[in-house]
């Protein structure tokens, strides 16, 4: 798959290192944050395909963050990836209702990781050549 | 018990609208050596002076001016909470006896007084009355001993609860950097490195699959632990339960068989429970199973709503006297130095909880040296609850 630009965003030093660690190896590019205002600038500068977020955050959370991004035309279309706790039940469902366009529960499977990854960008790229498609019939008309 | 002393010191009144019955009881109590005799001879102070003093027994004359005793034991009814004035009634008129006791009133002396039935109705009521004025402390004492000890293991299930969740933040990074380690992808490996890697991720797992069955036994103990009810196909369910436990079983030779009847199809339960049940019984019956053994998990319909499935195996079998230790925590009957298996002994002390919360029941039939087999009874539909 053609490496893309992948934002990781968790408090916890070690999962961040892990999971970058292991796209890294898929060659991605990979830029780190551990809060969601580390993150807002690094989206600023250098805007990712696919943001990893954690969700409890300290300072402002993931949901929160994840909500400006989607409501913002600059970034709404950046893929963005929920790290949700697997104990944590209901916290899937939060983070579709924030916009998040999927979730992968945490403890992250390293032999499933850029399985996942891969297949929402690939989903994202269905998703917008449709609504190219779609935009070009109503010019069309 | 009630000492002979204590009755003698027990609190009583005297009401009587005529002075020379008072004095003729005052008498007879004193001589018996009643300490805390009093007397009034005004109805209308009774309720007042009792709420006041609190008496272990009231003798109470039920023919008086102004207000009759009837009226008077329906007051004292009222003072006392739990329903029990302690009064004993006395009157001449043989059809007052059983109105007065159909009153509440405990008991009665006839007049004319005869001085041996008096004293034993007396001494009788303030050993009943001391008796139940004890059970009611006691049983008081017991509520607020049963109450903090409720709390305190509430706290306890709390506590294991949060510090299970921060045990497992730091395992998840051990085993997710060994798999990625012994997968290779950072750099080739040696073999001593693969093995000792593997050693790593191995006991990772085994040490995150405890604390897994820490936080579900503090959970369901807590009362936090939820159904996730879903309809399912229970055949699908037990295959994909059996690919889990595929290895362990390949390695000892045991061959693992299925026979669920079709007509055990939809089954509406919490499936990832379902499965943790099924998996601690599958892996229980392989594990005490030697090799070349076998495993046999099979379904039937018990009545309109309910099926069992059992899973027989081949293996070490229990005896009789310890079947009832086997779904206690940390159980394991060959504890000690010559354990041969491995475990901690709470996969079954889980099974039966989740089991439980699905409303269903759990039990065991064993021959040790012939094998076991482990049923469970669960209802097809499991009704929304939590517990
Ligand atoms: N199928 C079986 N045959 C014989 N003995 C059994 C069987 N299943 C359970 N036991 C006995 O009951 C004990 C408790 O079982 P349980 O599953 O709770 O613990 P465990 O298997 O020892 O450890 P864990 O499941 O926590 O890894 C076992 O240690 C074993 O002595
Ligand atoms: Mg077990």
């Amino acid at each position: 798959m053609k490496p893309v630009r992948i934002l990781v965003v968790d408090d916890n030093p070690t999962n961040l290192k892990l999971v970058s660690a292991v796209l890294e190896f898929d060659g991605h590019n990979i830029f780190q944050a551990n809060d969601a205002e580390t993150a807002q600038q690094i989206i600023k500068m250098n805007r990712p395909d696919l943001i990893l977020m954690d969700i409890a955050l300290p300072g402002m959370d993931g949901l929160t963050l994840t909500r400006q991004l989607k409501a913002d035309a600059e970034t709404d279309s950046i893929v963005i990836v929920a790290l949700t706790a697997f104990a944590m039940k209901g916290d899937d469902q939060k983070a579709c209702d924030a916009g998040c366009d999927g979730y992968i529960t945490k403890p992250i499977d390293t032999r499933k990781l850029s399985g996942l990854v891969a297949e929402f960008l690939e989903q994202n790229l269905i998703k917008k050549s449709r609504e190219d498609a779609r935009e070009k019939q109503k010019e069309g008309k | 018990m009630i000492s002979p002393l204590e009755i003698l010191k027990a609190r009583i009144l005297i009401v009587d609208d005529q002075e020379t019955n008072v004095s003729l009881l005052e008498d007879m109590l004193s001589s018996a050596g009643y300490v805390s005799v009093e007397s009034t001879m005004n109805p209308h102070e009774v309720c007042e002076l009792h709420r006041k003093n609190r008496y272990s027994l009231i003798l109470l004359d039920l023919q008086m001016p102004g207000m009759d005793g009837f009226q008077v034991l329906e007051g004292l009814k009222a003072i006392e909470a739990e329903g029990y004035p302690p009064v004993l009634v006395q009157t001449a008129q043989p059809n007052h006896k059983v109105r007065a006791l159909k009153a509440g009133a405990k008991d009665f002396i006839s007049k004319p007084f005869d001085l041996v039935e008096v004293l034993l109705r007396v001494r009788n009521m303030i050993e009943v009355r001391l008796l139940h004025q004890d059970a009611v402390i006691r049983t008081e004492q017991a509520e607020v001993r049963s109450e903090q000890s409720e709390s305190a293991n509430l706290a306890k299930s709390q506590f294991l609860a949060n510090m299970s969740h921060e045990l497992r933040t730091p395992l998840n990074a051990i085993i997710g950097f060994a798999e990625f380690l012994g997968d290779g992808k950072p750099g080739p490996l040696n073999p001593k490195q693969k093995e000792y890697l593997g050693d790593i991720l191995n006991s990772g797992k085994h040490l995150l699959q405890l604390i897994n069955d820490v936080l579900d036994l503090s959970k369901v103990e807590a009362g936090k632990m939820k159904l996730n009810l879903e309809s399912f196909t229970l055949v699908q369910a037990v295959e994909e339960v059996c690919a889990v436990a595929k290895p362990m079983a390949q390695k000892k030779s045991i061959r693992v068989t299925v026979r669920i009847p079709s007509e055990i199809n939809l089954v509406t339960l919490d499936q990832q429970k379902f499965k943790q049940i099924l998996y601690n019984l599958i892996s229980n019956g392989i594990k005490f199973t030697d090799d070349g053994g076998e495993v046999e998990i099979s379904a039937a319909p018990i009545e309109r709503d309910q099926f069992k499935l059992s899973v027989r195996d081949t293996g070490i079998g229990i005896q009789q006297e310890d079947i009832k230790r086997l779904f206690r925590e940390f159980e394991q009957l060959e504890a000690g130095t010559a354990r041969r298996y491995e475990g901690t002994g709470l996969g079954l002390a889980l099974t039966r909880k989740l089991v439980e919360l699905h409303g269903g029941v759990i039990g065991v039939e064993s021959e040790v040296g012939k094998g076991s087999t482990f049923s469970v009874i669960l209802p097809f539909t499991t009704g929304e609850k939590t517990t």
